[in-house]
Formats: structure tokens, sequence, C-alpha cells
């Protein structure tokens, strides 16, 4: 990189709180309260808008508009943005730009991607083609102001953030009446809600509830990134290290989500604490229980599980990592003299927390990747993280080996899984799927084209040179919805350096690419194999109710092409081929309408059940060897009877999570849910819990 | 001495020709017969205690319904038969009437502007919660903030259906007609004509009307755990007030727990904040904006701005989408589906919700204690969660012993459904738990005998649009129909299915149970 002095500055660095303006007035936290976020250097026009961001500070409640501060200001330039306050419009938009953006930083260093939002669903109204389309959207929304209520949310209909702010009324030790409190002036809660935006942008299926985990991910994963998002701020990082003596098993700041706000609340503690919390007013540590998963279904309840898992295992390898450090501070006793430790030390375990904390949280959006498309479990997403560390960390065992203990510990494990070795816990790779699975069909004849017997060098020859001719040969037929039928389509590299919509772009046409080879391609004869229902080998069996293309046949929506980094047995870097698939079915309330819906007769193409129920597969494909690395179905085909029926009974059971004395079903049928008005599945969820 | 059952006066789908035998309701011997009015969607009972010289005594709880949910289209009575029909049986003399909270479906049927119903009945005492009590102040604070929220939230509803949110200001109306008594459209019509007061409702009026005849001497507000009350006129049956409590703070119950120094704040707060940010007035408004005023622009005059006008016509929508998207462009920056006008409004929602439940947990809950078998009947009104959790706060002394709530609830042999049969209105666990819930009631002797009543018109609250009402909630008839043995009043149905392997108390219950169109009616012997 040239250093001539004309050319722009690599970073930007900008004031922001630490985790909330509470901090500010409490002596123990004054030091640390404030910290600056160093950002990568980007043209920035009022707002803050940028590449990724656009802050618009429109209060509709107070019928005002907060004018937009200019970081470009050379008065604000110079001193790293404008001085924490909580007075300050400007200063919140600052804060929220900055804190969104160490977030989205964070995605973007562990997937080695840049981070796309999802795009908007252009309804048919609307659409050119008169059907449901998407478009893209470059930048997040973000209100710093949106909201009177104890809410913040992401919305994925606005593709937003809003923030909300309420006053204090209580009289306490941690609250004075009639101040205000911002939600967007809490690190935890802007870091939490960019991370639903961030996750909607790469699994948008997630935001469907379709088992009582997928709720819960979302807003664990979330938590997750905001919570080891604390750990890379040096400066707080060594205060709290050297105030717990290093331990990171005793209440810490370090631990805890949104302070300010969980005291507001009337909580008289953080909202969310990973490491334990208040037990008739002591803090005390929560003991891992592997029965915990069992006595919840609220979404933050269970998601509280996953976070307290994957931070066990952040323990469990910041203890190994640093034993030989407290080995010498303590003369080889292990346990450390009373008082406070040397800064030396506290410099020292605040490096080793930092580095086991990032190893952590790249693992965890690392999974992301091979996380199976739809309906994810807490023991999937173990088996994701498992996967992409072995891929990434060949030859280093002990984070998953911390990883696999600590979920253990939490009683989270995959369904229908023999052993929680990494070996088991690892996808499958395609030569081992179809060891298994009854191999490839090519028509309705179901010939089969690699049999057992057939020799293995010989199996493996031919799925080379099928994964070839996706990534070298035009792909030739279309579909008749296809904008781009008739002509011919190539796979076209991801190019990391160009601008995002290109990106963007490329990953539509390439999605379009990858369905031309696996329906009317060379891809085809392993879509069984992968779990997906192509065609009627049965045509008599086969559910009506499964969603349908022009010719009858049941369709598939490749629902996303992207890259996935791995590191090869020498160390360098490679480039995967991440294909998502899903396929879709209506779903019913009633199992006899099920059923009779299920025989016939066909049905309207526009035409939906109560609820839609998907299915599909991941394929990873390693790129240089021209094999399918990983293959990740979901538990059951489209076909599977008995896995809709969960997803049924999960939609038609009791919900602690939202009930109140009116509603208290899961269930909304797709009906309902397109004309009832407010349309935002984390606002509900995010709202100061009541009962 | 059972009397003979009566043939079902009803069959599916057929209108009854003959209505239930007019003529006195008497008491049993022994115990106590009563009758559950089949009046709607709401609640509505007559009980008929023994009193002195074999005379009967009779108590009214509650009477009201949702409008609509009644009457001949779900084969139900309608309000004019249920008024009838208490008059009949007791010859226009109610020795007590109870009402349990301020909600339309508990007191719209003792008055209307033009049906005052209950007017021609003599009453001879009235109980209400202390939440009614004009001379408690923790009563009038919760009053005075219930009138501020309730128009806080009418006024968040006016502008949502100003905005078009015609569904979510349906949501709130459903929750608002509780509160007013009335459809809020109709209340805000007469409002606006005659600056009315919303605490001058409907409700207002029909408990009004009770205390009137019973007369301030008779009207009792009832603080639980305080003493063994008895009922005017019956000397051996005992009465024990469980809720509500007399704290601000589990009334409203929207704190978590361990936040005692947060008295009634949730809810409250929330909908104040709100309610003056729909204030017309702009004093109201600019005293509770959050910034200093040199920090904003008004948003009508935002867009004009010389300095930050082009920001803001770019980035907030103010141009009209093109009719057509181009797939191929990025999404524009000012279209308008990215606009948040009236998101906040939605919170008006929960604050509606939040009043609902605060009523509803101002439920006065009773039991009524049967002198020789001990045997208890309790009626809970709505109470929910906060309500629930504070009935162990206190016990009543009887001489040596003390009687607890706990010991109360193992008596129960019959148990009026909160709310409906909703959720957090009938709280499920274990015996062992230590907050009140169904698997304490029904032990002992007589715990086979226990019987749940449910007032809910299922299919009227299905009907209530996006989302529906879900009363009862499947989770918690199930655990009710497991632990009566089938033995569960729904006011929406006739038959009464007997489980695959009834009991052998099964007979007996069919022998206390009598069935007509206007009413479950169901004897509880004292032996």
């Amino acid at each position: 990189m040239s250093t001539t002095s004309s050319s722009v500055p690599p970073h930007r660095r900008l004031r922001v709180y630490a985790f909330d303006p509470s901090l500010a007035l409490r002596l123990k936290t004054v030091p640390i309260h404030e910290i600056t976020i160093r950002l990568p250097w980007e043209d920035l026009e009022p707002g803050p808008a940028g590449e990724y961001i656009e802050v618009v500070d429109v209060d509709p409640a107070s019928g005002v508009v907060y004018p937009p501060v200019n970081l470009n200001d050379p008065n604000v330039l110079a001193q790293d943005g404008l001085r924490p306050s909580e007075g300050n419009p400007q200063f919140h938009q600052q804060m929220v730009y900055a804190v969104a953006m160490a977030t989205i930083g964070q995605f973007e260093r562990a997937l080695g991607r840049v981070a796309l939002w999802a795009p908007r669903r252009v309804p048919p109204s609307e659409s050119p083609t008169r059907q449901w389309q998407i478009q893209f959207v470059r930048r997040l929304r973000i209100y710093p102001h949106a909201l009177r209520d104890q809410n913040a949310y992401y919305s994925p209909d606005k593709k937003a953030l809003l923030f909300g702010y309420f006053p204090v009324l209580g009289k306490d030790a941690d609250n004075t009446p009639g101040n205000t409190v911002f939600t967007c002036l809490s690190h935890d809660i802007v870091a939490h809600e960019a991370t639903h935006a961030l996750l909607d942008g790469i699994h948008p299926r997630f935001t469907e509830p379709s088992n009582p985990d997928v709720r819960a991910f979302h807003e664990a994963f979330a938590d997750l990134v905001a919570l080891f998002q604390h750990f890379s701020y040096p400066g707080v990082l060594r205060d709290q290290i050297a105030r717990t003596r290093g331990d990171m098993s005793s209440e810490s700041l370090l631990g805890q989500l949104a302070q300010q706000f969980g005291r507001a609340t009337g909580r008289g503690s953080a909202l969310r604490d990973a490491l334990g919390g208040p037990v008739n007013g002591v803090w005390e540590r929560r003991k891992p229980d592997p029965r915990a998963l069992e006595k919840t279904t609220k979404p933050h309840d269970r998601g509280a599980i996953l976070v307290a898992a994957v931070f066990g295992a952040f323990r469990l390898l910041y203890a190994m990592r640093t034993a030989d450090l407290l080995r010498i501070a303590s003369q080889g006793l292990g346990k450390l003299p009373a008082g406070d430790i040397s800064p030396d030390l506290a410099n020292r375990l605040a490096e080793e927390a930092a580095r086991s904390a990032q190893a952590v949280l790249q693992m965890c959006v690392r999974a992301l990747d091979y996380c199976p498309p739809v309906n994810i479990t807490f023991g999937e997403y173990l088996r994701a993280i498992v996967t992409a560390d072995v891929n990434f960390n060949p030859d280093d065992d002990f984070a998953r080996v911390a990883m696999i203990e600590s979920f253990r510990e939490w009683g989270i494990f995959p369904r229908g899984i023999r052993s929680m070795s990494i070996e088991a816990l690892t996808w499958p790779s395609g030569a081992e799927v179809f060891a298994d699975a009854p191999i490839g069909t090519d028509g309705p004849a179901g010939r089969s084209i690699v049999s057992r017997s057939q020799d293995v060098e010989g199996a493996a020859r031919a799925i080379e040179a099928d994964i070839l001719a996706l990534f070298d040969e035009q792909q030739a037929d279309g579909d008749e919805s296809d904008p781009s039928a008739g002509q011919p389509l190539r796979l076209s590299k991801w190019d990391l350096d160009t601008d995002r919509h290109e990106v963007w772009n490329n990953m539509q046409r390439n999605r379009r690419a990858v369905w031309r080879w696996l329906v009317h391609g060379k891809g085809r004869k392993y879509a069984r194999a992968f779990g997906l229902v192509l065609e009627d080998l049965d045509p008599a069996k086969l559910q009506q109710t499964i969603y349908r293309n022009d010719w009858g046949d049941p369709s598939i929506e490749v629902h996303s092409v992207r890259t996935a980094l791995r590191r090869d047995s020498r160390g360098a870097i490679q480039t995967d081929l991440v294909i998502e698939v899903t396929q879709r079915r209506r779903g019913f309330f009633e199992r006899e309408e099920q059923e009779s819906a299920d025989r016939g007769p066909a049905f309207d193409p526009e035409q939906d059940g109560d609820f839609k129920f998907r299915a599909g597969c991941t394929i990873v494909i390693d790129t240089t060897r021209n094999a399918f690395r990983h293959v990740i179905p979901t538990p059951g085909t489209i076909a599977d009877d008995d896995e809709l029926d969960r997803v049924r009974a999960f939609l038609t059971q009791a919900d602690d999570s939202s009930a109140n004395a009116f509603s208290g079903l899961r269930r909304r049928s797709l009906r309902a849910a397109r004309d009832g008005g407010l349309n935002e599945p984390f606002a509900l969820l995010h709202q100061h819990e009541e009962d | 001495m059972a009397r003979k059952p009566q043939s079902r006066t009803r069959k599916t789908g057929r209108r009854p020709t003959a209505r239930p035998a007019a003529g006195r309701m008497r008491a049993p011997k022994s115990g106590v017969i009563l009758r559950m009015y089949r009046l709607g969607h709401g609640d509505c009972f007559l009980l008929a205690f023994r009193g002195a010289r074999a005379k009967p005594v009779y108590v009214l709880i509650d009477c009201g319904f949702k409008p609509g949910s009644n009457g001949p289209d779900y084969q139900l009575g309608t309000i004019e038969q249920v008024v009838d029909d208490i008059k009949a049986a007791t010859g226009r003399r109610l020795d007590l009437v109870i009402v349990t909270h301020e909600h339309e479906d508990h007191v719209n049927g003792f008055w209307k502007p033009d049906m005052p119903y209950f007017a021609d009945f003599e009453i001879g005492a009235a109980w209400f919660a202390w939440t009614e009590n004009p001379e408690d102040p923790l009563a009038n604070e919760l009053r005075r903030r219930h009138g501020d929220q309730l128009l806080g939230v009418v006024a968040a509803r006016n502008r949502l259906a100003a905005a078009g949110a015609d569904a979510a200001a349906a949501r709130v109306d459903g929750l608002l007609a509780f509160e007013l008594g009335v459809e809020p459209a109709q209340f805000l019509a007469e409002a606006t004509a005659r600056k009315k007061d919303p605490r001058a409702s409907v409700n207002q009026q029909g408990m009004k009307l009770i205390k009137d005849k019973a007369g301030s001497r008779n009207t009792r507000y009832i603080i639980p755990h305080q003493e063994i009350m008895r009922i005017p006129g019956v000397d051996d049956v005992r009465v024990f007030a469980l809720g509500p409590p007399h704290r601000a703070d589990l009334l409203a119950d929207t704190d978590p727990q361990g936040a005692e120094s947060f008295a009634g704040n949730g809810a409250g707060a929330r909908v104040s904040f709100l309610a003056a940010a729909t204030a017309s007035d702009a004093r109201g408004a600019q005293q509770i904006r959050p910034f200093a005023e040199r920090f904003s622009r008004p948003i009508g005059e935002a867009f004009d701005d010389p300095e930050h006008g082009a920001f803001l016509s770019a980035r907030y929508g103010v141009a009209a989408d093109a009719a057509q998207v181009d797939l191929g462009a990025e999404s524009a920056s000012n279209a308008a589906w990215r606009r948040i006008d009236h998101d906040w409004l939605h919170s008006a929602e929960a604050l509606a919700l939040g009043i609902n439940r605060g009523i509803n947990n101002t439920s006065l809950v009773l039991a009524f204690e049967l002198p020789e078998s001990n045997k208890v009947l309790l009626f809970v009104g709505d109470a929910q969660r906060g309500n629930w959790r504070s009935w162990t706060e206190g016990g009543w002394q009887d001489g040596e012993k003390t009687i607890t709530v706990r010991d109360l609830m193992s008596r129960t042999v019959l148990y009026k459904v909160g709310h409906h049969g909703s959720h957090g209105a009938t709280l499920l666990g274990t015996e062992q738990d230590d907050d009140p819930n169904l698997s304490w009631m029904g032990h002992g002797k007589y715990g086979g005998e226990f019987v749940a009543m449910i007032t809910a018109v299922s299919k009227w609250a299905q009907s209530i649009p996006k989302p529906p009402w879900i009363h009862p909630l499947p989770s918690i008839k199930a655990a009710l129909i497991k632990k009566c043995g089938g033995r569960v009043f729904q006011t929406d149905t006739a038959e009464l299915a007997a489980p695959q392997a009834p009991d052998a108390g099964w007979d007996d219950f069919i022998q206390r149970t009598r069935i007509s169109d206007l009413y479950f009616e169901y004897e509880v012997h004292d032996r």
C-alpha cells in the first residue's frame, strides 16, 4: 500500500461508549466507559451514509428530524468523531454507524467475502414479471430514534434497524426518574441488531420458526457476536481481566449485555449475562445443565443456553492457553496470590483472551456456511462449527474439542448422531454420502450411474467430470420464469474486489447456472443423494402439496451460491463453493386436510397452504479437487411426512414466547400473516418481556 | 338428595322449543346449587345457598359477555333471556352481587343506556375488590393511571386508523372494547360529541347501578387475607379472598422478578410516554422530546431545510415509488417502503394488552367453603399470573390453626377457570411448586369430584381477525380435562363428553348436572 501523504488514510477513528452511557457514571468504570473504534476508511456522506450503512435520523413520534452528522468535517475528523454524549443526537448517529461497521468487519474478516444484506422482495404488483422478484439493497438503514418503547429490532421488510428510547420512571440506586434511555447508545444492542441483519443476509429462511431452535438461534448468534466484540477492545479487556484477576468465570462486564437497558427495565442487572446472574441478590455463576434445553421453549431462554455453551468453550480454551502463564506467575502453584495481579500478567492474559475470543467468534461465524439451508437446530449448528473449524484449522483440534465438550455439558447434540467425536460431527463428504445412499438416477427410469460395486476411483473421476462441467461448461437450458432463458450461462468467479452490487448480480447469475446444472445438467443424478426430490419415481405417491414447476415436477430453488474459505494441508487458503438448495411444500394445520391435499388434485401454483414446509441441502464443493466436500441435508426430504408433522406440531403448539392472554398459539397461517398488518418477526420477540 | 336429571332440551343444530322450567331456584338441603349462564364469551354465575329457615340465598357473580358471542348463532342464550331467568329464579331479589373486575365481559349485562337490565332487582349487598374503593388512595391512583393510559391508547389508535393501518387499529380496538364497555368507534363518536371521559364507561355505569342498589352501607370493598367473610344470610359458609393483592406492582405485573423497586412502572410508564406523544397540545409533546430543540427540525419543514433538505429527500422517500421496479438497479434510497412513519404506533398494541392484563389482575378472587365437607368453590375472575402469585402472601387465622391458600386450593372441587382458559390465567405446574397452580387443586377425599368451568365461546373467539383469540388455550383445556377426568363445562359446548373410561363418580356427576341452552346447573353436595 502506498504511504504517500496524498493517499487516503487506512482508518477512520470514532469514539463510542464502550458499553453504554451508564458506565460513565460509575467510578469503577469511568476509565473504560469510552473507547475509540478503528474502522476501515470509506467515503462517507452526511448521515453517516457509506457503502454498507445509512443512518437516517427521523423521529416520527416527536415529529422531528435530527440533522445528519458529517463525519468528514475536519473539526470532527481531527478529534476522532464527536465526543460521547447522550444529549446530542449526532453522536448517536456516529455511534450506531461505528458499532454496526465494527460488527460487519467481524463478519467479513471471518468469512473472507463482502457482506450482503438480504435483498428486497419485490411484490408481483411492482415487479415487471408480475411475479415475486428480488432486488439488491446496498445499505442497511439505521433509525436511531424510531420508537418510543423499550424495544429495538431489525426489520427484515424494511432492511432497517429501528431503535427505541424510553423514560426511566423508577427511582433506585441504578435509576433516576426522568432520564431517557436510548437503546441506540448501547454497544451491545446495536451489535446485536446489526448481527440479525447480517445473519438474515446469509440465511433469510432463519427468520421462519419451524422448530424451537430457529428463533433462539437468531437471538443467540446476535448475542454471541455482541459479546465477543467486547474482547476486541483492548482497554476494556485489560481492565476487566485485571479486575477479575484473569478469572473468566467470575462476574465481569465482558460476559454481560446491555447493562443500562437491563437496569432501567427493572432487572437490577444487565439484560443478559452469559456467565451467570443474580441469585437472591448475589451474582452466581451459572453451571452447565445438560437438561436445561428440555425445560424451556422460549427463544431467549433457549438462546441463552447456546450462548452459555459457546462461552463455555471460550472459557475452556482460554483456561488451556493461559495455564502456563498462571503457573509462571504463581511459581508453579497454579493459584495466584491474593491481591491485584501484575499489569504484565494482565496484559498477557488479555492478549490470550482476545485471541481465544477471536478464534471462537470466527468459528461461530464461519459455521454459517456449513448450516442446512432451513430449519436450523443447535445440534446441527454444533456440526457446522466443527466442520467449519476442521476446514479452516485442519491441524489444531483444541478449539473444536473445547466446543464439543462445552456443548455436551449443556446437553446440546445433533439428532441421530452415533458419537460426539469430531469425525462423527463433521458433515459427511459426497463420497461418504454416495456410499450409503441410493446413488443418483438419471431420469425417471431410475438407472444407476455410479453403483456401489464400481471402483471408488472411477466414481470419483466421474464426479470430478460432472463438477467440472458446472465450472467450465455453459449451462444451456433455462427455466421459463428465468429472465435469461435461452442465453447460455456460465458459473462466474466470485470477485472480491468489485462493487458489491456486481458481486450480488454475479451471485444471481450463478444461482441460475447451478440451477440449470442441477435440474437439466450433469448435477441431476446426484440430487437424490443430496436429499432433493426432482421427479416422481412413483408418481402416484409423491404428494401434490409439493410446489411444482410448470411441467409438473417438484420445483427446486437454488437459494444461494457463495464462497467459503478453507485452509489446505499446506496452510494455503482455498476457496470452496457453497450451494444452498431448497424445496417447498404446502403444509396444513389439520392433518386430515394435509392428507387429502397430499393426494391431490394438483394445486394452482399461486395457491398456498397454512404454512410452508421447507427441506433441502447445502452442498460444499471443493473447487481445487472438484469433489463434493460436504453434503449437509435437512433431516428429511420434502416428501418426508414425519418431518412435516414435526414442523406442524411445533407450529400448532402453545407458544410461550409470544403468548399473551388472547393469542397463545404459534400458528399463524400464511393467509392471516399476509394481511395481518405489522410483519416484524423481531419486534415482538424483542419487546421488553412482560407476563 | 339429587333430583332426576332433566332430559336435555337441545339437540344439535336446533333451537329448543321449550324454555327451561321457569320457577324459583331452590337451594339444596346441603351444599350449593349453581347456574353457569351460557351468556356468551363472558361470565355470569348464580348460586343458591341455603339460608336461615331454609330460605334460599342468591349470590350473583358477574354478568357480562362479548357482544356478538351469544344468541342463536351459537345456540346460546341472550342477555334478555338470562336476565329473565335470573328474575324468575330469584324473584328479583339478589342477596349478594359480586363483581370481580371492570371488564365488559363481566359487567355489561348489568346496565346499558337503553336497557338497565338489573334496574328492577332488589340487591341486598355488593362485593367489589378494593380497587373499586373510592376511599383507597392506592385504588384511586390505579384508576387515575388507568384513565391516562386509556387516553394514550385511544389517541394512538386514532393515529393508526388515520394512517390506514386498519389491521393494527382493529387489534387495538378489540382490546379497548374490554375497557370501554362498547366498541371503540361508538365510544369515540360519543366522546367527541360530549367530551366524554373514558372512565365514565358503560362498565362503570353498570357497577354504579349495583353499588347504588346495595347502598353504600352494604357495599364492601375487599382486601385479601384480611378476615374470613360470611355471605349475608348464610351463617355457615365461609368466604376467603385470595386476591387482588393490595400492592400496585403486582397488579400491573409488568416487572420481571427481583424488581421490587419498580412499583407499577412498566406499562404505566410506557403508556404515559406514548400518551404524551400522541397528545394534541403541542406543549405536552414538546415536554417529552428527547433532545434540546436546537438539535432538531420539525419533520414538515426539514425537507425544505437549505442545509439538510437534500439529504432527507434523497434518503427518506418523498418521491413516489415508480409503479414498476427496475430489477437491475439497486433499490432506491428514498423508496417509500423503507419509511417508518407509523412503526412506533404499533407499540400501542402492546400497551393496550398491558392495560387489559392490569385490569384482569384486579380480579377479586374468592373461595367459598362449605361447612360440613369443607369443599371449596374457587372463583378467580380473570386473574392472571401476577394475581395468582400473590395468593400465598397471606393466610387466615381460624382459632388455633391457620388456613393457608394451599389448603383451600387442595380442597377445591369447583374451579371457575380464569379468563376464558387463556394463556397465563390458569397457571400450570406441579404440586411441589411454590406458586399456586392447577396442580394444587382437587386433592383429598373429594378430589375426584373436581370440575372446571370455562366461560368461552371458542368459535366466536376464533372469528376475531388477525390474530384470532385462542380461548381456551388447547394446552390448558387438555390439562383441565385430564385433571377433571372429563368434568369440564365450557359455555359453547352442550355435550358433556364422557371420558373413554369414566371413573366411578361419573354417574353421580351426571346426576348432579342439568344442561339447557341457557345454563349449566350443577350441585355441589356438602357431604
